[in-house]
């Protein structure tokens, strides 16, 4: 779903590519302590979900898209709230690997993962 | 092709009331909803005039997230009104999502509210880590924002005509959607426009002294269209939107009949930005008369822009005796909530169907002592009991641009 997204919102032909006002270009790449075991991150996700995207009953592996009406938009915006989590902006390619995306359980994996390969 | 073209639901929310019933009421008894400018923590205290065309009642919108983010306050006045005409038109989903309806609908400038918020969160974390500007924020506050909330909330596919010319946005967006269904490119058209709450549009015209400041401790005395004692606009807020379909599916569906287009006259002045110029409004006047095919003795009302400005009250007026002499009824409805800006033609339209159906002509509020120079029209100086049976709804704006639509009572377009 979110190959949808990002191909949409990230083309330098799109035109929305200028609604960028920091490009994450502009910071630094750097190692991260991980902060939060699976489950307060989960806690953390759910929050989110339910609160400011009025999810409700979300399942871990509910599709995104088809059980809870998550669009474009709300890709867009959720990957602005995990930077708020990590403390650190995301660079193109990590957000471009958020395209794989489908469920909760895929969000909770995707953060790891920033985190882990920026340990390595 | 020519097509006719009638009106078969209208919604407005205003500074005098959301429902018709207070509406009307408020037309009949004199009620004034100009109210002190409320403060914005920013312009407010350098802004002279303070009072404002003000909708402080609350509004169940009931809109699911989905829909309101990307919506800024403009966006929930287009979206509630688009929602209540398509309710009480009947028309059906199939039709709605047929791409034989279309959206004409616009704002002066998106949203000001959001744009100021962009702006301060741009301004203050200019070195922060994080952007907190949402995605939607463009969305949002784009020029075309209150049309495509609409198009998005009720799946509509037809055409989008975003018109954005101040204050004759939505008299333009009503104009165009008559000749988009008149010329055959659609069946029908949601028109109108809304204007949220913003000091901004205050300010840039209190710079150019066009606003009202000698009423400040007695707002319901001002706006003073034609009075000798006007001294300026007052800004104001609101939204509203008419449903209009071509007659002959209309009347097939047995929809209701609040009134027809019958004209529609728009062109610039070419010239000066500001300043009203009588030859170009004459001339609007006179091709929405042409493009109608009737002749002014047929027109009983008019619903005149009279924004209670110095020279734009004059210069409407000779205008108005050029074309009309002292035959119709002239009443400067701003009178009652100042100028909601680009929301202010489809409100007046909504609030002439309303007097047509009642029979009744509202007078203009404050119109104590006329003016000497706008004397020689016909003024409605009291509330007057009449059968309108066609009125002229005229609008002027920034940048030159002039409207003048003409419709005909309901009654008289059904039968």
């Amino acid at each position: 779903m979110w190959a949808h997204v990002f191909s949409r919102y990230l083309s330098r032909s799109s035109g929305l590519v200028v609604y960028n006002f920091f490009p994450e270009s502009s910071h630094s790449i750097h190692p991260v302590n991980p902060i939060m075991t699976r489950d307060e991150l989960k806690d953390k996700i759910l929050t989110i979900l339910t609160e400011d995207f009025e999810f409700e009953h979300p399942g871990l592996n509910d599709n995104l898209r088809d059980d809870h009406g998550f669009d474009s938009i709300d890709a867009i915006e959720l990957l602005g709230k995990i930077e708020v989590i990590l403390d650190f902006s995301l660079t193109r390619d990590e957000k471009e690997k958020a395209m794989e995306i489908r469920t909760i359980n895929n969000i909770l994996d995707y953060i790891e993962g920033i985190v882990n390969s920026r340990n390595k | 092709m020519k097509r006719r073209v009638v009106i078969t639901a209208c919604s407005a929310i205003t500074p005098i009331g959301y429902d018709k019933k207070n509406i009307i009421e408020s037309l009949r008894q004199g009620k004034s909803g100009v109210k002190p400018l409320r403060d914005d923590g920013l312009l407010t205290k350098h802004i002279h005039s303070r009072v404002f065309g003000t909708v402080d009642y609350p509004i169940e919108y009931g809109f699911k997230r989905q829909y309101r983010k990307t919506m800024g306050p403009v966006a929930f006045y287009a979206c509630q009104v688009a929602k209540d005409v398509l309710q009480s038109s009947g028309l059906s989903r199939d039709f709605i999502t047929s791409g034989r309806l279309g959206v004409a609908f616009g704002s002066t400038h998106g949203s000001p509210t959001v744009q100021r918020d962009i702006y301060k969160t741009f301004f203050n974390d200019l070195d922060s880590k994080f952007s907190s500007i949402g995605a939607v924020d463009y969305l949002r506050s784009m020029v075309h924002t209150t049309a495509v909330n609409i198009t998005r909330m009720f799946g509509i596919t037809g055409r989008v005509i975003a018109s954005s010319t101040a204050c004759t946005t939505s008299s333009q967006s009503i104009g165009f959607g008559y000749e988009t269904i008149k010329y055959g490119m659609q069946d029908a058209m949601i028109c109108g426009g809304a204007d949220e709450y913003d000091t901004t549009t205050v300010a840039v015209f209190d710079n150019l002294l066009a606003c009202s400041v000698d009423y400040n401790h007695k707002p319901h005395c001002t706006p003073r269209p034609f009075d000798a004692g006007r001294d300026g606009l007052v800004v104001g807020e609101g939204g509203g939107a008419v449903l209009l379909e071509e007659y002959e599916s209309a009347k097939r569906r047995g929809a209701s009949i609040l009134g027809e287009i019958i004209g529609f006259g728009c062109n610039n002045n070419g010239g000066d930005m500001i300043l009203p110029n009588l030859d170009g409004i004459t001339a609007t006047l006179r091709l929405a008369l042409e493009s109608a095919r009737i002749s002014p003795d047929d027109v009983d009302f008019i619903s005149a822009h009279a924004t209670a400005t110095k020279m734009g009250d004059v210069i409407e007026s000779q205008a108005i005796a050029s074309v009309y002499g002292d035959g119709p009824l002239v009443t400067g409805l701003k009178s009652y909530m100042g100028h909601t800006m680009g929301t202010c033609g489809v409100i007046e339209l909504i609030l002439t169907l309303y007097m047509m159906e009642q029979g009744f002509i509202a007078p203009t509020l404050n119109l104590d002592n006329v003016d000497e120079r706008c004397s020689m029209l016909r003024h409605t100086c009291k509330l007057t009991e009449t059968d309108t049976r066609i009125a002229a709804i005229q609008n002027f704006a920034f940048g030159g641009v002039n409207t003048c639509l003409l419709i005909k009572n309901g009654k008289e377009a059904d039968s």
